[in-house]
């Protein structure tokens, strides 16, 4: 990302005072960036009330890379390890070396058969989040791309919270409507919401393109491709789809007005 | 900062939504002010690519 399209992004953030989560990748490797820690600073810097996170393969941490990273006000890593095979023996193993590596001891905090491993520990102030999951159970198809991971028989009917909630910025100042999307993919360029070079954040989130998202995806109803076939777990209850209708039938109709 | 805070967020965030008033999240030509209003309230994530 451009040092540009940063710098318009956080100017626009600090124009509100952002408090949330900012994520500092998408499908990138955060840790190859040898800017990293200076990006978090300045971020810091300029919106000291935001929680700064960012997920990792975990393949370039180490122990003086987490105490940089300690220092440059960074609150959380999420690691995410993958296994020769996803027996859960081996997606052991694999969680066992990467804390050796770091000279950590840990302890699983969360363990479903077959399905999930988490570790959760504080390292000073960030917090360590490393998981290794069953990709092949719970892997999601990122918008369709990834065909190995669409399920047949899954018709998606439940809500989703992501376009109220998120906003996605491409490395290439690209906004798409949920981390779903792959950046610059065939199917992605075909739902791509606009460029941070010349609109900004809150006419990107406030975009026809995005209401109509947040529209298809606020009730329990099928769901449109690629949404269908989507996995990303929402915890929507089916006793607030009365409510739901009753909110979409009211946008609906002050629409017209 | 209580990290505990932004776990909770996440899994109580349709809770919190449904008890707003969600029309401006749904219609379109809104002005500048509700514009920023409506980001600062509802966006919780904000997702940067910050390298390729």
């Amino acid at each position: 990302m451009s040092q540009l399209i940063m710098d318009k992004v956080i100017s626009e953030l600090k124009e509100i005072d952002y408090d949330g989560l900012i994520s500092l990748n998408l499908y990138n490797e955060p840790l190859l960036n040898n800017e990293l820690e200076s990006q978090i600073q300045n971020i810091k810097n300029q919106l000291p009330n935001c929680f700064i996170s960012f997920n990792s393969n975990g393949d370039y941490l180490t122990s003086d890379r987490l105490e940089s990273l300690n220092k440059s006000g960074l609150d959380e890593i999420r690691v995410t390890l993958h296994s020769n095979t996803y027996q859960d023996e081996n997606r052991k193993k694999a969680v066992q070396k990467f804390f050796n590596k770091l000279n950590i001891e840990y302890e699983i905090n969360k363990y479903i058969p077959n399905e999930t491993i988490q570790v959760e520990k504080e390292i000073d102030s960030i917090n360590l989040i490393v998981m290794c999951h069953n990709w092949s159970e719970i892997g999601n198809d990122r918008a369709g791309s990834v065909k190995s991971l669409t399920k047949d028989t899954k018709n998606r009917n439940s809500p989703c919270m992501k376009p109220f909630r998120e906003l996605v910025i491409s490395a290439e100042g690209n906004c798409y409507p949920c981390c779903n999307f792959f950046p610059n993919s065939e199917i992605s360029e075909k739902f791509k919401i606009g460029n941070i070079g010349n609109k900004s954040i809150y006419d990107i989130f406030s975009s026809d393109v995005m209401v109509n998202f947040r529209k298809k995806l606020f009730d329990f109803s099928p769901k449109f491709h690629p949404c269908s076939t989507c996995n990303d777990v929402d915890n929507s209850s089916l006793d607030s789809n009365e409510s739901r209708k009753l909110i979409l039938k009211k946008a609906l109709k002050d629409s017209k007005c | 900062m209580n990290k505990n805070i932004k776990k909770y967020r996440a899994n109580d965030f349709w809770n919190r939504l449904l008890e707003n008033d969600l029309n401006k999240l749904f219609l379109l030509g809104l002005g500048e002010l509700d514009k920023k209003s409506v980001f600062k309230k509802f966006v919780e994530v904000v997702n940067l690519e910050t390298s390729t």
